[in-house]
């Protein structure tokens, strides 16, 4: 058997040799246990460790793969799932106090996927308080560190798989993304994350009020494209479990890649989030541009009518929805909830009814006009986030120092960092962060490739190019622990 | 807008401080600032964005 390099194994490296069991998934599960017991009370990426359901799903898929039965490329892979996702038999926290003992009778649909399709779930992963914020400074369980700088904030809500797939605590992650949560902890900390198309994944068992109904979606963390595009073929698909889901048909999104991406056209979305956004980000991203029109991709500028209109929609829309979910517990618990988060859920209750239409009116109209931008261009490309991972210590203050000016962390529009990502939780499209630089404190910046409904494909073609042209997604942060 | 806020706190058995009250009250204001924006956009026959597929329903 052989010995992995867990830092630079991928499902797609390790694969091959856990069908041709050259690798052991008790093995490799036992390795990965081990650098969680070791990394992990520094970077506080897991708030739960599944060890012993671990070792014995591993035995259980080791034994089936010895006998011949090989199910395809998850199996025996190690995974953790973003604490607002129910597991069965293991605490579902959303990063809460409220249900800081909930333990579901029942698998989240994305789940149970992974595990019939053979992978083994290491435990939970911490998250914003009920994923409403964009730091993973939970007050309930502690920060998760960013592991490129462990002064840092790993960004959020889904902060805690960020980090433990960057610093190979897992191979995969599952996370939820209805502003940014997937695409931020991914750009902050140097890996693939993808907010497919609305519905792509069921949300079934994701905690009601982490992410409301019009713009949530759940998604995936991986270490490169070709990573992601296994995970999703093998999540995605219509649940009869979950009303909002799609019935397209699943793609095979591994096929995508290395497929010819000349000739496509690629709008740079022009907008209200440049007000923020970092020369070294905007530089990365200019530079990345530079390396897809090499691939041959064409670029122009794109705006749409009411793009200042996306924030207001979005907070609408999310903070409405969400204070509904959290009605009951508001009566009976409220103490339960941190101050910040019980501010912004009364402040919802108090939106009138005809303004939640009015968003949701407006955002029509915004869909419409990216449907009418998508007849010019087949793809959209911006900065994940208009600045690099933060200090723990700037997060605390409210305050980010921008190219030497200081600005407010949040305003009335939410989180500066969920600026650039909002786009494609209000119009539903699929949008992926791949890693397109470093800042000049050695942080990783990303940027997010998007496209029309259910083309994921697409863009797993298009960022699977850049990441083949491009070695960002190769540098690992060294985690010199004393 | 206090009166609304102190409202919830009555109806919701808050017992809110003054100084949360506050801070409440300057979320809703400052969340009104910015909703009514979308007053402004003209939405004739323009259907919200809420949809549920017919074959959804059993």
């Amino acid at each position: 058997m052989k010995m992995p390099d867990l830092e630079n194994l991928t499902i797609a490296g390790v694969a091959p040799d856990v069908q041709r069991q050259k690798i052991s998934p008790v093995e490799l599960t036992r390795l990965f246990l081990a650098r969680i017991e070791r990394l992990n009370p520094v970077l506080n990426a897991y708030v739960t460790i599944t060890a012993e359901n671990a070792l014995a799903q591993a035995q259980r898929v080791e034994d089936e793969i010895a006998q011949g039965y090989y199910r395809g490329a998850l199996h025996g892979i190690p995974f953790s799932i973003k604490d607002n996702i129910a597991t069965h038999g293991v605490r579902t926290t959303a990063g809460s106090k409220v249900l800081e003992n909930w333990v579901p009778d029942f698998d989240a649909t994305v789940v149970n996927k992974l595990k019939e399709a053979g992978a083994i779930i290491l435990g939970k992963t911490n998250l914003h308080e009920w994923a409403l914020g964009g730091t993973t400074i939970n007050p309930f369980y502690g920060t998760t560190r960013n592991p490129w700088d462990l002064n840092r904030i790993a960004g959020g809500s889904s902060g805690g798989s960020g980090a433990a797939v960057a610093a190979s605590l897992c191979l995969g992650s599952i996370g939820t993304d209805s502003a940014q949560s997937v695409r931020n902890p991914a750009s902050m900390c140097g890996i693939a994350g993808l907010k497919p198309t609305y519905g792509r994944i069921s949300q079934y068992g994701t905690v009601p009020g982490t992410g409301a109904y019009s713009c949530n979606h759940t998604g995936i963390l991986a270490k490169t494209v070709a990573d992601t595009a296994i995970i999703l073929s093998a999540v995605a698909g219509h649940d009869p479990k979950d009303p909002l889901s799609a019935r397209q048909p699943v793609a095979k999104y591994t096929e995508s890649l290395g497929k010819n991406v000349k000739g496509l056209k690629v709008g740079i979305l022009r907008g209200y989030f440049e007000e923020v956004m970092a020369t070294e980000v905007k530089q990365a991203f200019y530079d990345a541009l530079a390396v897809l029109k090499k691939l041959g991709l064409e670029t122009e500028e794109v705006t749409i009518p009411h793009m200042d209109l996306i924030p207001a929609v979005k907070v609408c829309t999310s903070r409405v929805e969400n204070a509904s979910a959290h009605d009951h517990n508001l009566r009976t618990r409220a103490r339960d909830y941190s101050p910040q988060t019980l501010y912004a859920y009364l402040a919802a209750l108090l939106v009138p009814a005809s303004t939640y239409v009015m968003a949701q009116r407006v955002r029509r109209i915004i869909c419409d006009e990216f449907r009418a931008l998508l007849e010019r261009v087949q793809l959209f490309a911006i900065p994940t986030v208009g600045f690099p991972a933060p200090t723990i210590e700037e997060c605390n203050s409210g305050w980010l120092n921008i190219d030497g000016k200081k600005v407010r962390r949040q305003d009335a529009r939410s989180g500066a960092d969920s600026f650039c990502a909002i786009p494609f939780n209000v119009t539903g499209l699929p949008s992926l962060n791949v890693c397109c630089g470093f800042s000049s404190a050695a942080t990783p910046i990303g940027m997010q490739i998007a496209a029309g409904p259910f083309q994921e494909d697409l863009i797993f073609a298009v960022a699977h190019a850049y990441e083949q042209a491009t070695d960002w997604h190769k540098r690992r942060p060294v985690l010199e622990l004393n | 807008m206090k009166d609304a806020v102190q409202r919830i706190n009555v109806e919701y058995a808050l017992n809110l401080t003054e100084e949360e009250i506050e801070i409440i009250t300057k979320q809703v204001e400052a969340g009104q600032r910015l909703f009514q924006k979308l007053y402004e956009v003209d939405v004739e026959g323009v259907v919200p964005a809420l949809k549920i597929d017919p074959s959804e329903r059993s």
